[in-house]
């Protein structure tokens, strides 16, 4: 055995605090290390070239690396040493720097003693490393996108236009999320609804992408390559294969209900498109809105009406089991419901709403055809107010971080206002303008100049009705004055949230969420894509808000992650998994119920001559994420982490606490 | 169950009405309440300031005496109280080590072991129910229409508010059940000047004038409040009122406890009831 | 809490029926009442010729009859049903 220690200063992170050239001396005296060096940056071409190099000439078979944490360099360095084929696995990293001189900067002596100690405890769990070689599992060439607004519908062309196959699946009867319900995009104005039906269609007529709206995602078993996803279908009560999407049915339906997609302010039958453009242009009939429910004579109007004799009252809900080898969660945002805002009116008044509701005002696929009307009267507002940072940045609401897109949109609403009813008065309360993207500070800067809409720095403290109209209370902090006005409508900019059941769909997939719900990347600014759980990838403002132009940039990456995940013949696992000694096990199973992965089954073993037939514990490899729960409960022993074995671990520990 | 009782300073002075009225309700509805024997100031404000303990020893040795007594619930009446009470019983109960401090500074008090809960006198009446407050009603006060103020320190901050601090019930609920009609007056959180009314009364006369009008234009036939504070605020400043706004006709507050008391025939001498 | 109200309802047209009674063939089962979605129907104060109440559209609601048909099919002496108003 000839072990190597390379000791990094990391410039003068670790040098400034411990004594690198004491650590040289003192390591390369503890038994089988051959060699022991001190570099500047060992991350750095020359630092690797160094490591390389020493391998080769010494014939090392064990490296340590006393520097930063593994978190930032342990493949780099097991890159380097692979380069001149020792395995990575006969490799330790030793945290001389989180772990000690950037947490003991203030005492030296003691950093240098601890960081001695540290270096001697990796040396004596390398003694004990065993070469590994990854694990290797099959790839199904075929994904999974859940969500099918923007996010989805671009991650699936993308991929789709790669060569694979792609599943998308909506759970609203129609494709284009909140995107189709916006009016116009801000800086370019471009129609939202005519930038987005391309792309909407292409997916439903693309011969890789299978569109399943109306469906949910039920379970999803398995790892990355192999997936097995089940979805339910909810029951449509309409044939898609027979609907022309003809509405023969809608126009003779007797009930009429608030429409999802118009936010309540619009109608609809119970038997529906979500709106005109709708794809699949397939009708969903809302059985709970429907006469039929519960009843014992049925009422046929739409049955009757229907010419290709689409409709079924006695479907059911199906179910579909699919493969697949990588999942893509893009199931977007949601507004923070209007009555947590209590302080603005919400909820309580018909004249106070959020700025979705609004944009269902302003588009000319509206409700009141793109005029904008107050709700409770239906008169047209001569002064609106709109309030931005309705819960985003604020605590108290549970919400302390910026929404990112109400600046823009704000002032993209406000300027439409004024297009529409140009002898109208739009002020709006801030309190800052976030305007980052290309051409945003421009488009907000005509909104304040060109557009006259006035922009009052401060919040709003209360909103109130006095009569018909809104009293509104706020401040103007760079004039210094309060303000009151009596507004027409208020539009207020609620905080983006998860969509509701994204909670549920990531404790599914063993995806992590942040304390506000959104699923958590693995690294916000390298690997703003990947999730924690290989295989499953983030697209869009289910993992935080963002705008339109963002979510396609980020849909197409998590597109490229997948395509280059499937490009290749295998999926490549961590072998750090649990391994069972057979003759120490005895099949007592509590490492098979302590499993949080269900990774382990127990087996009988085959008929041996003479002896009883054992049980022991068998871990499937391509599912165990090595976390050691097993090692933990096993009583005799006999399960060990690879790479972490009790051997290994218990010389660290001895190696930490003896003197020399 | 016994609650005890902190009556305060204004509650004994300027505001005799509302503790007297107070005690009569409690005695009707059968809440057993009972004044803490010696009883020193709550501390009148809870302190803002970052290093604050010491100022957290006049209301927790009120705790410290109410534990030792044996009571495990203390009620007041006036919203400084409460609020300063039930702030500092939160603030040493959440790090061990600032009641540790503050119980060996006390040396000659019992010490106090974080277990007495404040809840203000609405808060028992909510408790007790909107039924038992009808059963005791002897004159319903039907048709009159009652604003009902809460001013700040009830409703504020989240941790120790009695009710939701934008859209409360708590009092137009207790209205309800003696048969008067709440009106709901958008002003009724708005702060009523508070202490500026010792040094510019002209502050209190312009704040409590918009409460009182946005009150009369709602419709309110009096007003009803259940801080010592506020009422004075909006009672006695109405003459200071009447001075700046001439077109000021004036409207009565109340203690809603003094209108209980009239609802359950206990008093008959409010005018304008 | 406010719910709300669409602002486009006249976009909607409901189909429109006209309710006829056949008061002599009714027993007053009441079937016709529970089943309309509209609640469109009420016991007369008048009755038939063999005593019982028959059903009458309440007063001012002539016009909310949306010719679903319930009273028509659930009635068990075709004594009820709805004719088509264009």
């Amino acid at each position: 055995m000839r072990i190597g220690v390379f000791i990094c200063h990391c410039g003068k992170n670790i040098a400034g605090v411990v004594d690198v050239k004491e650590l040289v001396e003192r390591a390369s005296k503890l038994k089988d290390v051959v060699y022991a060096t001190d570099y500047v940056y060992l991350c750095s071409e020359p630092g690797q070239k160094e490591i390389q190099e020493k391998i080769e000439e010494l014939e090392l078979t064990h490296v340590v690396i006393a520097a930063c944490s593994p978190k930032m360099h342990a493949t780099t360095f097991a890159r380097a040493v692979k380069g001149v084929g020792l395995n990575p696995y006969l490799l330790e990293i030793a945290n001389i720097r989180e772990h000690c001189s950037w947490v003991h900067h203030d005492k030296p002596e003691i950093a240098t003693e601890k960081a001695f100690r540290l270096i001697k405890a990796a040396v004596a769990k390398v003694r004990l490393a065993e070469p590994l070689e990854p694990i290797k599992v099959p790839l199904t060439r075929k994904v999974l996108v859940i969500g099918g607004g923007i996010a989805g519908i671009r991650t699936a062309l993308d991929i789709a236009n790669g060569g694979f196959e792609v599943y998308l699946v909506e759970r609203t009867p129609s494709l284009g999320g909140h995107m189709a319900q916006l009016s116009e995009t801000f800086p370019t104005l471009d129609c939202s609804a005519c930038i987005l039906t391309p792309l909407m269609v292409e997916a439903a007529h693309h011969k890789n992408i299978h569109v399943i709206t109306y469906a949910e995602v039920k379970n999803i078993k398995g790892i990355i390559g192999n997936f097995k996803v089940t979805i339910e279908k909810k029951p449509r009560y309409v044939i898609p294969e027979k609907c022309t999407g003809c509405g023969d049915c809608m126009d003779v339906c007797p009930v009429i209900v608030p429409n999802e997609f118009d936010q309540g302010l619009g109608a609809r039958k119970a038997i529906y498109v979500p709106f005109p453009q709708a794809v699949p242009l397939v009708y969903t009939l809302d059985l709970e809105n429907c006469l039929n429910t519960q009843k014992l004579v049925v009422c046929e109007q739409c049955y009757k009406a229907c010419g290709p004799r689409a409709i079924n009252y006695l479907m059911e809900p199906q179910e579909i089991e699919i493969e697949v080898g990588a999942v893509v969660i893009a199931t977007g945002f949601d507004l923070l419901p209007i009555e947590n805002l209590k302080e603005y009116g919400g909820g309580k008044y018909p004249d106070v709403v959020t700025g979705l509701e609004f944009e269902r005002l302003l588009s000319a696929s509206g409700p009141t055809g793109g005029v904008v009307r107050r709700p409770s009267d239906g008169k047209i507002p001569k002064r609106v107010v709109f309030i931005q940072c309705a819960g985003s940045r604020d605590p108290e609401h549970g919400c302390p971080y910026c929404s990112k897109i109400c600046c823009m949109y704000t002032a993209k609403q406000a300027l439409l206002y004024k297009h529409v009813v140009p002898d109208g008065e739009a002020y709006v309360f801030f309190i800052d303008v976030r305007a980052a993207g290309k051409r945003y500070e421009e488009f907000v800067q005509r909104v304040m100049g060109e557009e006259r809409i006035v922009y009052l720095r401060g919040k709003v403290s209360k909103v109130f009705q006095r009569e018909d109209k809104l009293v509104v209370w706020g401040a103007d902090t760079i004039s210094g004055m309060a303000v009151e006005i009596e507004a027409d409508m208020v539009v207020l900019a609620p905080a983006v949230v998860p969509s509701k059941g994204t909670a549920d769909l990531a404790k599914l997939l063993k995806v992590s969420v942040d304390e506000f719900g959104f699923l958590s990347e693995v690294h916000p600014k390298l690997r703003p894509v990947e999730s924690v759980s290989p295989g499953v990838y983030l697209a869009g403002a289910a993992q935080a808000p963002k705008d339109i132009s963002e979510t396609a940039a980020q849909a197409s990456a998590a597109a490229s992650k997948v395509l280059s995940l499937l490009s290749q013949k295998e999926a490549t696992l961590e072998p750090i998994v649990a391994h069972v000694d057979k003759e120490l096990c005895i099949g007592c199973g509590l490492c098979w119920k302590a499993c949080p992965f269900k990774a382990i089954t127990m087996v009988r073993e085959e008929k041996r001559e003479g002896k009883k037939r054992r049980r022991y514990a068998k871990v499937e490899e391509a599912v165990c994420q090595g976390c050691g729960v097993c090692m933990a409960i096993c009583e005799k022993k006999a399960i060990n982490v690879a790479g972490f074995t009790y051997d290994q671990l218990s010389a660290q520990v001895k190696a930490l606490l003896e003197d020399e | 169950m016994e609650i005890a009782y902190f009556p305060g300073c204004t509650l004994k002075t300027t505001a005799r009405a509302l503790e007297t009225s107070a005690l009569a309700v409690a005695k009707t509805l059968g809440i057993a309440i009972k004044e803490l024997p010696s009883w020193t100031c709550c501390g009148t404000c809870y302190s803002l300031a970052e290093d604050d303990l010491i100022k957290q020893v006049a209301p927790i040795r009120t705790l410290a005496r109410t534990a030792n007594l044996g009571y495990s619930i203390l009620t007041t009446l006036c919203s400084v109280c409460y609020n300063t009470l039930a702030q500092a019983n939160l603030f040493v109960k959440a790090v061990p080590t600032r009641l540790e401090k503050i119980n060996a500074f006390m040396e000659e008090e019992a010490n106090y072991a974080g277990n007495v809960e404040v809840k203000h006198f609405l808060t028992l009446l909510q408790e007790l129910g909107a039924e038992k407050v009808s059963e005791a009603v002897k004159r319903p006060l039907s048709g009159l229409k009652v604003a009902c103020y809460y001013g700040c320190l009830l409703l504020r901050p989240q941790n120790v508010a009695i009710d939701d601090p934008e859209q409360p019930s708590i009092l137009e609920n207790i209205m309800k059940s003696i048969g008067a009609e709440p009106v709901f007056f958008p002003y009724q959180v708005e702060c009523c000047g508070s202490y500026h009314t010792a040094v510019k009364p002209e502050i209190v006369a312009r704040r409590a004038h918009l409460i009182l009008e946005n009150a009369i234009e709602n419709g309110a036939d009096i007003v009803v409040t259940s801080c010592p504070l506020c009422s004075f605020n909006l009672k006695e400043r109405q003459k200071d009122i009447k001075r700046l706004y001439p077109g000021f006709k004036g409207l009565p507050v109340f203690y809603f406890t003094e209108v209980m008391a009239e609802a359950f025939g206990i008093t008959k001498i409010l005018k304008g009831i | 809490m406010v719910i709300r109200k669409p602002l486009n309802l006249a976009k909607f047209k409901v189909p429109k029926g006209r309710v006829i009674v056949l008061a002599e063939r009714c027993k007053e089962c009441g079937l016709c009442i529970e089943y309309c979605p509209k609640q469109i129907l009420e016991y007369s104060e008048d009755y038939n010729e063999k005593g019982f109440h028959y059903p009458v559209v309440k007063a001012g609601m002539e016009n909310e009859c949306i010719f679903c048909l319930f009273c028509q099919e659930i009635c068990p002496d075709f004594a009820i049903f709805s004719e088509k108003e264009e």
